[in-house]
């Protein structure tokens, strides 16, 4: 892959690694916690969340201009960490292309497509994210911009269309909760802003590698604001008690979206655009796996019949896990942990091996020459 | 070897996106769409009534049904155990599968709400055919009377009641427009109360068939009526029309509305006593009410300061009383501002014989006392019937109309000249 990914491509999929996920599962969590104080948490969050972005963003810079990350890694921190730290961190991405996968699936089926075998619509995806990732990476970021530019004035949109439903008392009173039930609401969201850790992949790619803290810290700030906007606009339309039965509170909200007789279940737009923003995220999971499979393994995993091989097992693997279709699997303590544990502890493991590794090679050549 | 690939993937994909729609494909002559559904309790049986358009008819007529043309409407009813298996029970007598995306307007029947409305909120909050957005309403009796009535202004009823409930709370706002959102949102606020309206059948036999609708004159008409009041998702009590004005400005939710006068002092200064029995009528333009609620230690009762600050114009008048003159205007202004005092006290004095706090009181209170909140939540309907209402009206008489005198005054003074 060559050096083409630009510092605002950078942003779009740290953002898009984020926002797809986050936007369903946040909102409820967060106001199961402390209600009308979400907001408070989703600010603690999004200001750690930045600090550890700046931390993985600054890693990330030491990457080699066109060097895989996982290559870099073998370089810096010996054959051995570097195997087990790209093997674990595919078995993540992996994982967590298919835990999204399925709950994507599962949210299809409910509201859009009740009849259809979720099999054959996983198989659909399965598809197109085999697709996504024998184009490259440059593709899917060139598309994540796009993402990213339309963003903003659908969100607008939809907060001028629902502004004669909002009450801004809602939000009172504030601090009701104590610093450790909001700090405790913050946990959530800020597993899921961890996601910046893609950073981590990408760098190498990118024009100049010193971008990376700034593609990792905006992309973090960005997702977060509209996360808060999101948040905002659930508990001021819906209040905070009924936003903790929704599963999905940000598409109840658009919704609720009527103009005159003329213009009313507009959900559907938000909910198509919704969809294109977890197809790029379901792309940037699945190419992280292949890419970090074919770097560690040495394997073409990005050509045929590698990339069908795996594409197959997401596809078997997202169909048969779940026996059930509760949209739980993204917000339990085990998904949080592994969160944490993926995107944080494993890269400051690495870094702490990286510079150990320096140390001992250093102190061997030091006393080779004496 | 990527661009092989690609010319392998892309058309698989696009095959599959294609077939994926066959499982849930809909054809339009497959459906029932339902314009208004009614929901009641027979016993411990689910009885749902229908609404359902009959498409030739209702694409067929341009305005309203044109002379002989079919009815646009057919009323059926279900029963079940549960809301959704009876609803399902439908396939038993109908070659269509009901649709209820369209579906405008909810008829709640007095017995279900007696009952409670939790698993009928529930239906709605669960499933994705089922529109939050949908106007509920209650009815005394069966809901599928209500159903079965046809409007003539409107081809398909359920939009017109539903039409009809929008330009109530628009331009009389005396009932609010609820709808199962804001329904549920209420349940679930700190005072777990709300409020639906009524709707019923005013005049004579029901106009359900073709002879009847076919007249000028209908027997009887479909009509808004009282205020049913929820506590606990339960019905506890009505309020009539004019209380349940009162309730709407403490609830800030009074857009325009007319109120009618006496002329009073006015026409008592003028023109000496025993002239008070002509009216006159001003339109509310604007309210807004803003309300303070004030804790006080020991045992001293719950205060709420209500202000409403409201607006208006003069619609009609049969007072003597001279408009130029300022005195005149402040008059009027302050009767206005008694006649709306007196509304707001009557309206929450009925709320508080209910104990049930319809009007956010319970919200107010936990946003400016969260720690008392707590002490008084358990208690809350004592503490409630027990508030102290300070009301402050503000009413200014923005305009008099396109005259200043009114007819009769004119008329008394032309022929006073011909004397």
């Amino acid at each position: 892959m060559s050096q083409s990914i630009t510092k605002l491509q950078g942003t779009a999929i740290v953002l898009m690694a984020i926002s797809p996920t986050a936007m369903l599962v946040v909102p409820k969590n967060v106001m199961n916690v402390v209600e009308q104080d979400a907001w408070m948490s989703l600010v603690l969050s999004i200001a750690v969340a930045a600090v550890a972005a700046w931390g993985l963003g600054s890693f990330a810079s030491q990457a080699i201009g066109g060097v895989p990350y996982q290559r870099w890694l073998r370089g810096k921190a010996g054959r051995w960490v570097a195997t087990l730290g790209g093997g674990l961190l595919a078995a993540y991405y992996y994982s967590i292309a298919s835990v999204a996968l399925h709950e994507f699936i599962s949210f299809v089926s409910a509201e859009v497509l009740e009849y259809t075998p979720k099999t054959v619509l996983k198989g659909v995806v399965v598809l197109v994210l085999m697709f996504m990732a024998a184009q490259g990476i440059e593709a899917t970021a060139r598309i994540c911009v796009l993402a990213m530019l339309a963003m903003a004035p659908l969100m607008l949109l939809a907060f001028v269309l629902l502004l004669g439903e909002m009450d801004w008392h809602q939000l009172l009173p504030i601090a009701d909760h104590s610093w450790h039930s909001v700090a405790l609401g913050g946990i959530v969201p800020f597993g899921w802003f961890s996601e910046s850790a893609i950073i981590l992949l990408i760098a190498p790619y990118m024009i100049r590698q010193k971008d990376a803290v700034g593609s990792a810290v905006n992309g973090v700030l960005i997702s977060g604001s509209m996360l808060l906007f999101t948040v905002l606009q659930s508990l001021l339309v819906f209040g905070p008690r009924l936003v903790r039965s929704m599963d999905y509170a940000p598409f109840e909200l658009f919704a609720l979206i009527e103009v005159g007789n003329f213009f009313e279940r507009v959900e559907v737009l938000f909910i198509v655009f919704w969809m294109a923003t977890v197809f790029l995220k379901l792309g940037l999971f699945f190419q992280g796996a292949v890419h970090l499979l074919e770097t560690t393994l040495r394997m073409p995993f990005r050509r045929m019949p590698l990339l069908a091989g795996i594409g197959l097992l997401l596809w078997l693997d997202s169909s048969t896990s779940w026996p059930r279709d509760m949209n739980e699997t993204l917000t339990t303590s085990v998904t949080t942990a592994l969160l944490f544990g993926c995107n944080l502890l494993l890269p400051l493991l690495l870094a702490a091996l990286c510079r150990l590794h320096g140390r001992v090679e250093r102190s061997g050549g030091d006393g080779a020459n004496e | 070897m990527n661009r092989r690939m690609s010319r392998t993937l892309l058309p698989l994909a696009l095959m599959v996106i294609v077939l994926t729609g066959c499982w849930d494909r809909t054809e339009l002559n497959e459906l029932s769409i339902t314009s208004a559904t009614a929901v009641d309790r027979k016993g411990d049986r689910w009885v749902v009534s229908y609404q359902v358009l009959i498409p030739s008819v209702v694409s067929g007529a341009s305005g309203p049904m044109k002379g002989g043309a079919q009815l646009p409407i057919t009323v059926y009813t279900t029963e079940g155990p549960t809301i959704r298996e009876a609803i399902y029970q439908s396939t038993l007598e109908s070659p269509r599968t009901l649709f209820f995306s369209h579906n405008r307007v909810l008829i709640v029947g007095e017995e279900l709400a007696k009952g409670g409305l939790s698993e009928l909120i529930d239906v709605y909050l669960r499933n994705s055919d089922s529109r939050e957005t949908v106007t509920v309403l209650i009815a005394k009796g069966e809901g599928r009377k209500i159903l079965e009535q046809l409007l003539q202004i409107q081809i398909i009823p359920g939009d017109g009641i539903r039409e009809t409930m929008k330009t109530e709370s628009e331009n009389y706002s005396a009932l609010p427009y609820v709808n199962m959102y804001s329904l549920a949102k209420a349940l679930t606020s700190e005072s777990n109360s709300a409020v639906i309206p009524e709707i019923f059948i005013s005049g004579g036999a029901p106009v359900t068939s073709e002879e009847q609708f076919n007249s000028t004159t209908m027997s009887s008409k479909l009509k808004l009526g009282k205020l049913a009041i929820l506590r606990d998702g339960r019905l506890v009590g009505w309020l009539k029309v004019r209380d349940a004005l009162g309730v709407n400005f403490i609830r800030n939710q009074v857009k325009k509305t007319v109120i009618s006068l006496g002329c009073g002092q006015q026409n008592e200064a003028t023109e000496g006593p025993g002239h008070s029995s002509s009216m006159f009528a001003v339109k509310l333009l604007h309210s807004a009410t803003t309300i303070k609620p004030v804790l006080q230690g020991g045992d001293e009762p719950l205060r709420m300061l209500v202000k409403v600050k409201a607006e208006g114009t003069l619609l009609e008048t049969d007072c003597k009383a001279d408009l130029d003159r300022q005195d005149t205007i402040k008059e009027m202004e302050r009767q206005l501002e008694e006649e709306i005092r007196s509304v707001i006290r009557n309206g929450f004095g009925e709320t508080q014989k209910l104990q049930t706090d319809i009007v956010g009181f319970a919200d107010m209170i936990h946003r400016r006392y969260p720690k008392r909140w707590r002490e008084m939540k358990k208690a809350w309907s004592q503490a409630y019937a027990e508030i102290k209402l300070e009301t402050q009206v503000d009413f200014t008489l923005r305009r008099l109309g396109l005259t200043s005198k009114s007819f009769t005054k004119l008329d008394e003074e032309s022929r006073g000249g011909e004397e």
